[in-house]
């Protein structure tokens, strides 16, 4: 038989077999991928070309920045940073109707455009706004769906630690992604809180905040305005060419850090298990990172790719289509696949597809990522979901009853950021990032 | 055994803290140097790649102790716990095959054949850095080989609540 074809079968197989029996995903693609090497090269070959992948993978510069926005967003969440960031998403929208949702909505994001943390974003925010929601009278179910379905805006909203992942396996500039994702990121949040207008529209009474004296709002505004103010080191250094973008994470590290201890809200003999924390989650995320450059190896070999192009386009040549059936398939992959591993093994296959039609890599990366952070919020699978949950006290079921409204209108969208790269490519053009 | 991987556990913790520490400690340095200082230093790229492909190894290695490396784990839900405890020995196999086979024998290999090559700039061989692999390539043979007993003897199975972690 044809070594490719072999590689091919032994790498999908292996990750099928390997994934359903429940073997952690970097061992499933790194174990599989290496047994398809083995077939090609043999074993004793293959186990160093494996390693040496593995390790080369592994040693980038650039993805550096992973670590340093996660431990980041760690000190963020314990170090007073959160709470300021609430307060002043209540003095932003307030006034609106459905105040405390609303609230909850622009609080996610706006703690999502200083960090990349959907899970803490949700804990941080869900665990102050739903108890005040609770006492006010909103339905318990659909105050923590809000949080669920708002907290994964800032996994699109830059910094973003799935952004830099995508850019590490699509060649493309991490500066660009990063501004190709605040309109996304804002309408992610914008669909959020139009659900939350609809549904407090038919329920009069789900209480409108007092008007607070203007000098109360802008002290509130300008005890967060440190806070906020990162975004301006972090994106305006990067894109001022001041700092690379692991450069800009270390400041972020540093600045957290000068914050946390200025408001008391951490102490030093808690740093070991920040970082400890942080390192769990940096170590999961290499790890994939570096078996996948394994399997780029057997993909390339085997040509699986080509194979899949070819198979999509017998059956159809409308470039619509295709990208309707490829966001389908990895709304369907992200039900059970984080966002990492999920793009650290599918762009490698849809990218060259969608290039080959003129689709931007650059606005590729971001309906992919908005398409699996969807994923975060729905069953089987979704660390959000549970999060927002747990810490609302309640029972996965009937939040994930109260989140159909939002997913309906995340799905909507999703196809228009889909169907529309100007929102993706209009924002990086203006300040010439585009190449 | 227990207090070997009580040992293990909390060496891997101190020398992660430690490379984090440094990392952030290199390159804030890198930043000051040129930004501040007007000098940029020549060996803090390079360093600072070296210690996180460490930091990334051990911390592996270590959440191979912690046995929380992310996995789809929807389907095996619905096994009985005699099922789930050869799956989870069958698992454990397999994190062992990987670990010694790529890890620990292909680490080697890269080791022996790049002992002698220099990293520009600094004081260590390439094959000092690949060290890294084949050790922590051994401890997660440990690991697996611990929870590949437990699990046969019915311990440390995994149970059906959803997890909580952040989402990656």
């Amino acid at each position: 038989m044809d070594p490719a074809l072999v590689a091919g079968i032994v790498l999908i197989v292996g990750i099928a077999v390997l994934l359903l029996a429940r073997v952690p995903i970097a061992v499933a693609v790194g174990f599989s991928a290496f047994v398809a090497v083995a077939a090609v090269i043999g074993l004793e070959k293959a186990s160093f070309v494996a390693a040496q992948r593995l390790f080369t993978g592994v040693n980038s510069f650039a993805l550096l920045a992973i670590p340093f926005f996660i431990l980041a967003g760690v000190l963020m969440n314990n170090g007073g940073i959160a709470a300021r960031l609430i307060d002043a998403a209540k003095v932003l929208v307030g006034r609106m109707p459905g105040s405390l949702a609303q609230t909850n909505v622009v609080a996610n994001a706006l703690f999502g455009s200083v960090s990349g943390a959907a899970v803490a974003s949700a804990a941080a925010v869900g665990g102050v706004i739903g108890p005040r929601q609770a006492k006010e009278g909103y339905d318990r179910d659909f105050s923590a769906a809000v949080n669920v379905a708002s907290a994964p805006s800032g996994m699109l909203l830059p910094p973003s630690n799935t952004l830099i992942v995508y850019s590490l396996v699509s060649s493309t500039s991490i500066a660009t992604l990063f501004v190709a994702g605040y309109i996304p990121g804002i309408l992610w949040a914008v669909a959020c809180m139009a659900v939350v207008y609809l549904y407090v529209r038919k329920r009069p009474g789900t209480g409108v905040n007092e008007s607070v004296p203007l000098r109360v709002a802008l002290t509130t505004l300008w005890r967060a305005v440190p806070s906020i103010l990162m975004i301006v080191v972090v994106i305006g250094g990067i894109l001022a060419g001041i700092f690379t973008p692991t450069e800009s994470a270390a400041i972020a590290v540093v600045y957290c850090l000068v914050l946390a201890f200025a408001y008391r809200a951490i102490r030093v003999r808690d740093l070991p298990g920040i970082i400890l924390n942080t390192t769990r989650t940096t170590a999961v995320v290499m790890l994939l990172v570096g078996v996948s450059t394994i399997m780029a190896w057997v993909m390339a070999f085997s040509g699986i790719p080509a194979a899949i192009s070819s198979a999509l386009l017998g059956l159809t040549d409308n470039p619509s289509v295709i990208l309707i059936l490829i966001m389908i398939t990895l709304l369907l992959i992200g039900t059970f696949m984080d966002p990492t591993p999920a793009i650290l093994i599918f762009v490698p296959i849809f990218l060259p597809i969608v290039t080959e039609f003129g689709v931007d890599p650059i606005h590729f990366g971001i309906m992919v990522t908005f398409n699996l952070c969807l994923g975060t919020i729905t069953p089987p699978v979704g660390n959000v979901l549970f999060v927002g949950a747990r810490i609302a006290n309640l029972r996965v079921e009937p939040v994930i009853r109260a989140l159909v409204p939002f997913f309906i209108a995340l799905i909507a969208m999703l196809f228009v950021v889909a169907f529309v790269p100007q929102l993706s490519l209009w924002l990086p053009g203006v300040l010439g990032l585009m190449p | 055994m227990s207090t070997v991987k009580n040992v293990l556990d909390t060496a891997l913790k101190w020398l992660c803290i430690v490379l984090f520490t440094s990392l952030v400690a290199v390159v804030v340095w890198q930043v000051f140097s040129r930004q501040v200082l007007n000098a940029p230093a020549t060996w803090t790229t390079s360093v600072a790649q070296y210690l996180f492909v460490w930091l990334a190894l051990f911390g592996a290695a270590w959440v191979f102790s912690e046995k929380e490396h992310i996995a789809v784990d929807f389907m095996t839900r619905i096994l009985g716990v005699n099922d789930k405890r050869w799956l989870e020995a069958a698992v454990n196999g397999i994190v062992f095959a990987f670990a010694a086979l790529v890890l620990f024998w292909g680490g080697l290999r890269g080791v022996d054949l790049t002992w002698t090559q220099k990293v520009s700039g600094l004081p260590v061989s390439v094959g000092m850095m690949y060290l890294a692999l084949p050790v922590s390539g051994a401890i997660t043979m440990l690991y697996s080989l611990l929870h590949l007993v437990e699990a046969l003897r019915g311990r440390g199975l995994p149970d059906d609540g959803e997890e909580i972690r952040e989402a990656v």
